[in-house]
């Protein structure tokens, strides 16, 4: 939303990436479980493994904010959607910090 | 938006000043504003409703329709999910896979707290509430890192509940110090971060 706004607003965006998440890293240093969800048919049964778990637990999805705009027309994404990987990031560029 | 730049008549139900400003869809005034809400209408030059329907919204919403029958508020069509129109094509589009699965995985007693951020648009409009006090939305865009406190807390009142903090990867590390606190506290919540690497 603030890229999408500056890139609005200014024609570009400053300082909106983040390069150094190191979730994994994160998660590990507060010793708490974490799962990286690479498939969308592991979203699922990972929350619900999470959130059985007894304690607390971090669940990493890659999110496709193109993907959230286009729900707003349910029948446009109902016409374009087919199988595929869980998330089509622009160019392919993956996550980087998805789990590193 | 465009939509609302043509409208004549705009009817706002549950509308905060701050999400969109009444000057950037009504600037000439001339917009005729019917004000559903909790509470009485917030004083601004370009939103003056005509007529303001305060109350719960559910019953503010129970219009008769045309029939005679009275119909009830958005969240109670026949129990129909917003997201099952989504979930026969699952794996594209990730906005709408993930809500549908965090409804899936959850009862309709369980919590969520959604942080602020792009996400929170989606989850918004897309997450059917069952219950209510159930999906805890802290509104405005102004509050990002929100979810995972909120979700600590939820979980220290309702113990006995799922707690969800659903959060994208900007709020979320805004933040991440309080894990230290759910760690310690034993707080069994799940945190779901959308990652993008990115304030999108």
């Amino acid at each position: 939303m603030i890229e999408v706004n500056e890139k609005r607003q200014f024609g570009r965006a400053f300082a909106t990436e983040f390069r150094q998440s190191r979730l994994r890293q994160a998660r590990a240093a507060f010793g708490i479980a974490g799962y990286a969800v690479e498939s969308a048919k592991d979203l699922l049964p990972t929350l619900r493994h999470a959130l059985d778990l007894g304690g607390p637990a971090l669940v990493a999805v890659p999110w496709d904010h193109g993907a959230n705009e286009a729900a707003r027309r349910r029948d446009e994404l109902r016409a374009s959607t087919g199988g595929g990987s869980l998330v089509r990031l622009p160019g392919g560029v993956a996550c980087a910090s998805l789990w590193t | 938006m465009k939509a609302l730049a043509e409208a004549d008549v705009v009817i706002a139900v549950g509308y905060d000043l701050v999400e969109w400003a009444p000057v950037l869809w009504n600037p000439k005034r001339d917009k005729t504003v019917v004000h559903i809400d909790s509470t009485v209408a917030e004083l601004d030059g370009h939103y003056q409703p005509s007529i303001e329907v305060v109350g719960e919204l559910d019953e503010s919403l129970a219009f008769p329709d045309p029939g005679g029958r009275a119909t009830r508020g958005p969240h109670a069509r026949d129990g129909q999910r917003p997201v099952q129109a989504c979930q026969g094509h699952r794996g594209a589009a990730a906005a709408v896979r993930v809500i549908a699965d965090l409804r899936d995985a959850l009862g309709p007693d369980d919590i969520v707290v959604s942080d602020v951020g792009a996400h929170k648009c989606g989850f918004a409009r897309l997450f059917p509430t069952e219950r209510p006090n159930t999906v805890v939305i802290s509104n405005g865009l102004a509050s990002m890192g929100i979810a995972l406190p909120g979700a600590i807390a939820a979980k220290l009142v309702h113990p006995e509940r799922k707690v969800v903090a659903f959060c994208g990867d900007g709020g979320f590390l805004m933040n991440v110090q309080e894990l230290e606190t759910a760690k310690r506290l034993g707080t069994a919540i799940v945190v779901v971060v959308l990652v993008d690497d990115r304030l999108a």
